[in-house]
Order: C-alpha cells, then sequence, then structure tokens
C-alpha cells in the first residue's frame, strides 16, 4: 500500500535548515494516530532547489539563522507555489525582530509575494481539529520567551483562496520538537494543529 | 360529285398545310428564352416577367444566388416557364455547432465541404481550411451571431446553440494529493465542484452543500478512489438515469461499479521513464492497463495501451482513466502543465457529464439539395434561344392519306 502523505523538510542553503530533527515525526505519528491519511512512516528531507520538491506538495521550512534563497531556489519556490504547493514555514526563534522572521519574511516576499495576516476563521482552523480562537498558543509564547507575545494570527500568501505559503511566529519546531513516545505524559496533544495543517493541505 | 369531294380533299390538305405553318410561325414569335446571370439575377426580373418569355436560363459564376431568388426563380417554373441553370459543379457545404460541456460553453463547429472553407461569425472570420473535404473542427469561445461555413459555391449557416446550465461535479476521494489537484484543477477550469473526503473513521471534510445525488444537481461524479465506496448505491442508478462517472482506477476496481464501468483494470505498471519526463508528462506517469468491454471505446491511447476509455451506460456515461498520480503532471510537468492538466481534466469530465445540449445542424442546410429540387439538375449548355414547336405525329400520315385519295381519284377516274 502507497503513501498518500510523505512529510517533507526543506532544506535550503542558507541557515539550519535541520534545527527541528523531531518535529517530522512527530507529525506523522499525530497524523497516524488521529485520521486515516495514509502516511509514510518517515519523512524526506529535499533541497528548496531541486526539482524533488515537486514530489511533495506540503513541505515545512524552519530555522534559527538568517535565510537568503539562491536564485535557483526563489524561483523553485515561486513555481512551487504557483503549481499548487504549499510551504509552511515556521520561525524556530520565536521573535519577530529576529534573522529568522526578518529575513525569512523578505525571501518569502520577493520569491512568491507578500504575505497578510491570516483570518482565525480560516477553513484551516477547523480542517480537522477545530481551534475557534485561531492558532494554539504555544508555552514558548506564554513563558515570555523569544519576542514575549502571544501571536494572534499566522501569516499567509494565498493564491485565491488557497494558502499558498503558511507562516507561523509561533515556534512550533520547538513545541513539537519531542519524541512522540512522550506524547503520553501530555494532558493535551500539543500537535493537533500540525493534523490540521497536513488534512487541510490534502483537502484544499 | 367526285370532283366536289376531290376539291374537299385538296382544301384540307391545304388548310393542314396552313396550319402547320402558322404554328411555326407563331413558336418563332412568341416563345423566347431570357439569359440570367447569376450575379445580377435580381435586376433580370422584369425581363423574365414579360410576356413574351416562356424560358429562361441562369448561368452561375460565383456560387449559389441567395434562397429568395431560389424561391422566385422556382415560382417562376411553376407558373409555366422553363427553367434552366448551368455553372461550375455547386457543392455542399454542412455545418455542425454545439457547445463544448465545460464551464466556458465553447462552440465546437464540425464542417465539411470541398476545396477551401471559410468558418466565421458575424464579427469576422474564425478559421479556414484549405480542403475541408474530410471534415474540420473549430472549437471557438465567444463568436458573435450567425456562425456561418462559407465554400467555394455555397454556404451553410446557424445560430448558436442556446448556453446550457452547467451543474456541479462530486469528487470523491482520499484525502490524497490526487483528490486535492483533481478538485483545484476542475474548480480552476470553471467547474462548481464538492467534494467528500474521508479522513478520519466517521469523519470527512466536505465542500458544498450536498444534495440528492440526481441530475438535476449533478453533472458528473468523480470517484478516485475506495472513497467513493460508501455512495456507490447511489452512483450507478444516477449514471443510469443520465449522469456521467470517471473512474480512476482505485475506484475501478470497486465491485460496486463491475457492471459500468467501460474496462476491466489490471495491475498497476511502473512507467518505463525511470524520473519524470516534463516533455512527456503523460508518459512519466505510472499506469494499469485497461481492457475494454465490448460495447466501450477508447477516448485516449498511448501506443497500443488505452488510457483512457467511455461507454453508455443506459442514459448515462461513464469512463475510465488508466493513469496513475496524474498530479504529478501538474506539479512536475512543463510549463503548461497547470493548464494542461486543468484543460485534460475538464475535458476528461465534460466527456460524461450530464446536461449536454443538441447539436445544432445548418438548419437552412442543405442549400444545393434545395436548389436542385427547386429548378432541377443543372444542363451543360444553354438550350438554343427558340424553343422547339414539335408538330402533332397524325399530322404527316393524315396529309399523305388525303393528298394520296385526292391523286387516286383523279387517276381512276381518268384526270390527270
Amino acid at each position: 500500500m502507497s503513501a498518500d502523505f510523505t512529510f517533507c523538510t526543506v532544506q535550503y542553503d542558507s541557515g539550519d535548515w535541520d534545527s527541528a530533527p523531531l518535529v517530522p515525526a512527530n507529525l506523522i505519528d499525530s497524523v497516524a494516530r488521529y485520521t486515516s491519511i495514509r502516511v509514510a512512516p518517515t519523512g524526506v528531507s529535499v533541497p528548496l532547489g531541486s526539482r524533488d520538491i515537486f514530489r511533495y506538495p506540503l513541505a515545512y521550512l524552519t530555522g534559527h539563522l538568517p535565510v537568503r534563497f539562491t536564485d535557483l531556489e526563489r524561483r523553485t519556490l515561486r513555481e512551487y507555489c504557483d503549481r499548487g504547493g504549499l510551504l509552511f514555514v515556521d520561525d524556530h526563534n520565536h521573535d519577530v525582530d529576529g534573522v529568522f522572521h526578518k529575513t525569512c519574511t523578505d525571501e518569502i516576499a520577493r520569491a512568491v509575494g507578500p504575505m497578510k495576516e491570516l483570518s482565525n476563521a480560516h477553513p484551516l482552523f477547523n480542517s480537522f481539529f477545530t481551534f475557534e480562537d485561531g492558532p494554539p498558543a504555544t508555552s514558548h509564547e506564554l513563558n515570555g520567551w523569544g519576542d514575549n507575545l502571544i501571536h494572534k494570527h499566522l501569516q499567509a500568501v494565498l493564491h485565491g483562496d488557497r494558502i499558498a505559503v503558511l507562516y507561523s511566529n509561533k515556534d512550533y519546531s520547538s513545541e513539537w520538537g519531542y519524541h512522540p513516545d512522550n506524547k503520553r505524559f501530555m494532558s493535551v496533544d500539543n500537535t493537533k494543529f500540525g493534523v490540521n495543517v497536513v488534512v487541510y493541505a490534502l483537502t484544499r | 360529285m367526285r370532283v366536289w369531294a376531290e376539291r374537299a380533299l385538296r382544301g384540307a390538305a391545304f388548310a393542314l398545310l396552313a396550319w402547320a405553318m402558322w404554328r411555326v410561325a407563331a413558336a418563332n414569335t412568341v416563345g423566347r428564352a431570357v439569359s440570367l446571370e447569376g450575379a445580377t439575377v435580381d435586376a433580370s426580373w422584369p425581363r423574365l416577367l414579360s410576356s413574351s418569355h416562356d424560358a429562361a436560363h441562369l448561368t452561375i459564376a460565383n456560387g449559389l444566388p441567395a434562397d429568395s431568388t431560389r424561391d422566385v426563380l422556382a415560382a417562376f417554373a411553376h407558373a409555366g416557364v422553363r427553367m434552366t441553370w448551368s455553372g461550375p459543379s455547386v457543392s455542399a457545404v454542412a455545418l455542425s455547432v454545439e457547445r463544448v460541456r465545460e464551464p466556458d460553453q465553447s462552440l465546437l463547429m464540425r464542417v465539411a465541404g470541398p476545396g477551401r472553407v471559410v468558418v466565421r461569425d458575424a464579427a469576422s472570420m474564425l478559421d479556414s481550411a484549405a480542403d475541408a473535404s474530410g471534415g474540420i473542427t473549430v472549437v471557438s469561445a465567444g463568436p458573435q451571431g450567425m456562425l456561418r461555413a462559407v465554400g467555394s459555391s455555397a454556404t451553410a449557416s446557424v445560430p448558436p446553440p442556446a448556453a446550457m446550465r452547467m451543474r456541479t461535479i462530486l469528487v470523491l476521494g482520499r484525502a490524497s494529493w490526487e483528490t486535492k489537484f483533481t478538485v483545484a484543477a476542475l474548480e480552476e477550469q470553471g467547474w462548481t465542484v464538492e467534494s467528500r473526503v474521508p479522513v478520519a473513521p466517521g469523519t470527512a471534510v466536505t465542500t458544498g452543500a450536498r444534495q440528492p445525488l440526481d441530475t438535476a444537481h449533478y453533472a458528473a461524479v468523480v470517484a478516485i478512489d475506495s472513497a467513493a465506496a460508501e455512495l456507490a448505491a447511489a452512483i450507478v442508478p444516477f449514471v443510469r438515469s443520465g449522469g456521467g462517472l470517471v473512474l480512476l482506477a482505485d475506484a475501478a476496481r470497486l465491485s460496486a461499479f463491475t457492471a459500468v464501468t467501460p474496462a476491466n483494470v489490471g495491475a498497476r505498471q511502473s512507467s518505463a521513464k525511470r524520473s519524470f519526463d516534463a516533455t512527456a508528462p503523460l508518459a512519466s506517469l505510472n499506469r494499469t492497463p485497461l481492457t475494454l468491454r465490448d460495447d466501450a471505446v477508447s477516448l485516449d491511447s498511448s501506443g497500443t495501451a488505452v488510457t483512457v476509455a467511455a461507454r453508455r451506460e443506459r442514459a448515462g456515461r461513464v469512463a475510465v482513466v488508466g493513469y496513475d498520480e496524474l498530479w504529478r503532471w501538474r506539479l512536475e510537468g512543463g510549463d503548461d502543465a497547470v493548464v494542461a492538466h486543468r484543460r485534460w481534466w475538464s475535458r476528461t469530465v465534460g466527456a460524461v457529464a450530464a446536461g449536454a445540449g443538441p447539436a445544432t445542424n445548418a438548419s437552412e442546410g442543405a442549400p444545393v439539395a434545395r436548389w436542385i429540387d427547386a429548378l432541377g439538375g443543372s444542363v451543360a449548355r444553354a438550350p438554343s434561344g427558340a424553343p422547339s414547336v414539335p408538330l402533332p405525329q397524325w399530322l404527316l400520315p393524315v396529309l399523305c392519306i388525303i393528298l394520296l385519295a385526292e391523286w387516286g381519284s383523279r387517276r381512276t377516274r381518268g384526270a390527270r
């Protein structure tokens, strides 16, 4: 039985693309745990400048360090989004004054277009689990780390009514960066919003 | 007494000869033909209306005259004027127009005629063909007014058919890229799409307000995979009542669709190409071999392998697709892949969708047939100016008998 979904982490030449190595396994576990989606048991890492990225219409990008895409990476990202791909970007710094945020948002604007605040009524927030107040807050926000803000909204580049780039300042990369076996110690599974991202990407 | 009889016979012979000469003379003065030219035939009506003409010959140079002219000439013929015509051989042009069953409802015009044919609307030329004898197809998105196919000697014309009401497409599939990009392609091409995507036991992501599955609401169902099993019992009656169904291979394997599928599907085969070739996207996809049923037809093939097949199921139509992971065409194909993928899906769904309008044929059509029906076939050349006036066949024998009787009577009584 072939998989309908393979988790893809984006590699890029600058920065630290592999700063959250436990996130893929944790989200794969959640998708398998809650849904009937046929998910591949292991994820893949694909260079942004490679044509292989087009085999994975949902891709995850994170990091702490400055992001500067190469021309090829920029062109590939634009084409990827134009063809229907969805890039999910999470700021691993949780800091609007951080270098990742400033450089990555600049690169996304250059490659795909300017981002806008995503309404908390967007179908993303009830594609599987329901998040009435929009994106769930992370423990890093609640503890006042990073920019000491609780970000009420995500940002996005929309193509029509479809999300082409989803951008988070909430540091889900830290929030979800633990071994899936430890999920049993949590009173509430904090990866549920990740399931919504996957289901949204596969159905809308 | 005998002498008086001889004189009577001579008088009768002279009278018959005088009558015959009068008849010939009358024919030469009354029954003349008038020659008409096709381009100026309307201006010739006064001459033709003159009582001194009881025959007319029309010479056609450039195409048949207008229908109104044909009808007037036919009226003259019915009134006793002997009508003939000649000219270069005229041939019919056939034109059939129907709306493509896709959201833009382009007009599909099929044209056949000898030699060069120009297809045009009220505004401009749409297309032309140097030789349309084998038939040509022209698709135009927004023609204006009456549509015409103009051949060298005839013109066919039809008004554009009325627009259709396009109904919704229902897509059923698991949460997969194939389902997502099938919905995207159809929506981007202008279809109204509803979808039902099961994502967990008892949970499905749905779009649109689900209506009863009937042809009043839906034009077609696209069954991507086994997720269609849930509605299979309703889909088959929907198709039989006129709806359309597109089955991808995984859905065609469902036993519920065995009775309606156009082909038996085999085991999936990997593409011979090792990596995706953007220049040959469909050849790069994995495929499922299709074995056609007797009543199915191939809509698309690659080499000898059928890749899309269709058949009628009572009032509806069913297509089965042998390509696997068509979404890769959109993501990994060439620069035009997104548009090509959309169009492929729209065309495939349109091929089975319910709600087709009837084709409109050239209603004033068959202009050549109507012309020949009214005026007969062409003659090789114009008849001579004076019509022949045949004398009665009895005239010569009677005249001979009278003269022999008169001569015999005189000789038997000794006169010279």
